[in-house]
């Protein structure tokens, strides 16, 4: 079903304070804070614009509230943006961070989960520019749970470092990841993956999954897993790899008639694309398809 | 009438020379059946006609109505009108049956093929060949049957329309009634356009798709020609008649099985 992106929010981080127009019905603004707070379920798109060194944005959804949001960045090349996300008692987040701006940045998140909570928070990174992105996911409440992807791609020379981090601080918490990434030309390419489960905290389960497609002979990738268990009767497991493009896949399509090129675009736009599912909008489906074939064609 | 013909072919892996002088000539409105027993060359003949880059043809030729086969690329192989139905398809995550068979339909035409017209023709041979409908959306063999893999090639092969497909035990993984939608499928292709090679191990395939020329491979060379009555020997006999002929046959070597403790042990 074809689906518009809702209407598109711009928000400016210039001062000490957020600037915005008026945002729609159970969204406002305090100082550095957007709040949440409504009993319908609540979907928003959010452009920021960052023209401050330090940028920092928080995001503070209530106990209970359902939000889905789709975040896009403009402006803030060389800065440095602190997003805090708290995710209160039963709220549930479906965050899309979609960062196709050429500015070289560097993004901290911090992302607290409480009891019986839920996120699911997706990166897609096909910036052209130079990107450090460090992502701290902490479980704080007993059955929190978080599910992260994220498709990055890294071209020309540039160059993506990323940590991704889940920590398990109560009980029965769960935390997935899936990292999954395309590096060409002389681009570098790092995930880590952290899981951590503390002390006391049984009945968590922690996954993680990092790959990276390599697809010329000067890329530089490196797919990390990290697992700290400090409690019994959990779950935890890790996956990671780095390689060239299935030999079999391509010869599949390609003996279906699709040249080597098309077949190639296809089979990174596969690995890529489960990154937007996090939120049903064939709109933005379709932008980061077109996104991703220019930028393979660059 | 397009005609694919095969003269001396020797086709190696690595260091091991797999055919040792294939000729088999096949004309459209023909359908040709090879059998032998494992391990001999018949994957491996339809595998180096697709052009796959794991084998290296070494010697002779391959034309498609005098065109050279073996300087196309494989997609430039497809576009001339080949077509394998694997034996075993792979699997692509991400990438939704819809996406592939759109891309690889408007690989061969200039203008790309409408929506519309798309979802008929997609929809019409889902029905045909009795498959989940959802299929459209469903990611490229991800997660299904071996039936489901083998019915999917075939729907491939309806909608590229080739001027010859090459099928790799398109039976294998079917039960009677997928292997009757199968074959009823393969036979509303028969046409004086449309040209076909099968690999199987079973008569039952060759039953309701009957072959018109029958050849056993063995030991990377074609040692007969001949019709259905070939087919029906095989089914009886085995191949132990062929070592009448002064053949022998290459046995597939077993897997050995890994012996954990030999895996600490010092040479």
């Amino acid at each position: 079903m074809e689906q518009e992106v809702k209407l598109e929010y711009s928000i400016s981080i210039k001062d000490e304070n957020i600037h915005s127009q008026a945002l729609p019905a159970g969204v406002k603004i305090d100082q550095t804070a957007i709040i949440f707070d409504s009993s319908e379920p609540i979907s928003v798109n959010i452009n920021i614009e960052i023209e401050k060194q330090d940028a920092e944005v928080r995001y503070i959804l209530n106990p209970g509230v359902s939000v889905e949001l789709i975040e896009t960045r403009s402006g803030g090349h060389g800065h440095h943006l602190k997003r805090q996300i708290q995710v209160k008692e039963n709220a549930h987040l479906a965050l899309l961070t979609l960062d196709e701006s050429d500015s070289s940045i560097k993004v901290s998140d911090e992302v607290e989960i409480d009891r019986f909570a839920h996120v699911e928070s997706a990166y897609a990174e096909l910036s052209l520019s130079d990107v450090t992105g460090k992502y701290a996911y902490h479980l704080i409440g007993e059955e929190a749970s978080a599910k992260i992807k994220m498709a990055a791609l890294s071209s020309h020379q540039y160059k993506k470092t990323y940590e991704v981090s889940l920590l398990h601080s109560a009980k029965a918490t769960y935390g997935e990841m899936n990292n999954y990434g395309v590096v060409k030309d002389q681009g570098h390419l790092f995930f880590d993956g952290i899981g951590h489960i503390e002390k006391g905290y049984s009945q968590s389960a922690t996954h993680q999954t990092s790959r990276i497609m390599v697809f010329d002979k000067e890329c530089v990738a490196k797919a990390s897993p990290y697992l700290y268990i400090d409690e019994y009767d959990v779950k935890a497991s890790h996956a990671a790899g780095v390689g060239r493009m299935d030999e079999e896949h391509l010869f599949y399509l390609q003996s279906r008639g699709m040249t080597k090129n098309d077949a190639m675009r296809l089979i990174t736009y596969g690995y890529l694309i489960p990154v937007v599912d996090v939120i049903d909008n064939e709109t933005v489906k379709q932008a980061f398809n077109e996104t991703l074939e220019k930028r393979m064609g660059d | 009438m397009s005609t694919l013909k095969i003269k001396d072919l020797h086709v190696s892996i690595g260091e091991k020379e797999i055919l040792k002088g294939i000729d088999l000539e096949v004309n459209t409105g023909e359908i040709h059946a090879i059998m032998g027993p494992n391990g001999n060359g018949k994957s491996t003949l339809l595998s180096a006609i697709m052009g796959h880059p794991k084998y290296e043809v070494t010697q002779g030729s391959i034309t498609l109505d005098g065109e050279d086969v073996l300087s196309m690329s494989v997609d430039e192989r497809a576009r001339a009108g080949l077509f394998l139905g694997m034996q075993y398809p792979q699997e692509i995550p991400g990438v939704t049956n819809s996406d592939f068979l759109k891309s690889a339909i408007n690989s061969r035409q200039e203008k790309p093929i409408s929506l519309f017209k798309f979802i008929r023709t997609l929809d019409k041979g889902i029905e045909e060949l009795e498959m989940d409908p959802n299929l459209a959306h469903r990611y490229l063999n991800e997660g299904f049957s071996g039936g489901e893999k083998k019915r999917n090639e075939i729907l491939q092969m309806k909608l590229l329309k080739p001027k010859f497909a090459l099928l790799d035990e398109i039976d294998s993984g079917l039960d009677v009634d997928a292997l009757r939608v199968v074959s009823d499928a393969i036979n509303s292709m028969r046409s004086d356009d449309f040209g076909c090679v099968m690999v199987s191990h079973y008569e039952r395939l060759f039953e309701l798709v009957k072959p018109t020329h029958v050849h056993v491979l063995v030991a990377g060379k074609i040692v007969l020609d001949g019709g259905y009555e070939v087919i029906e020997k095989i089914d009886q006999e085995g191949y132990d008649w062929v070592k009448e002929l002064g053949i022998e046959i290459e046995v597939e070597e077993a897997r050995r099985p890994i012996i954990l403790e030999n895996c600490g042990k010092k040479a």
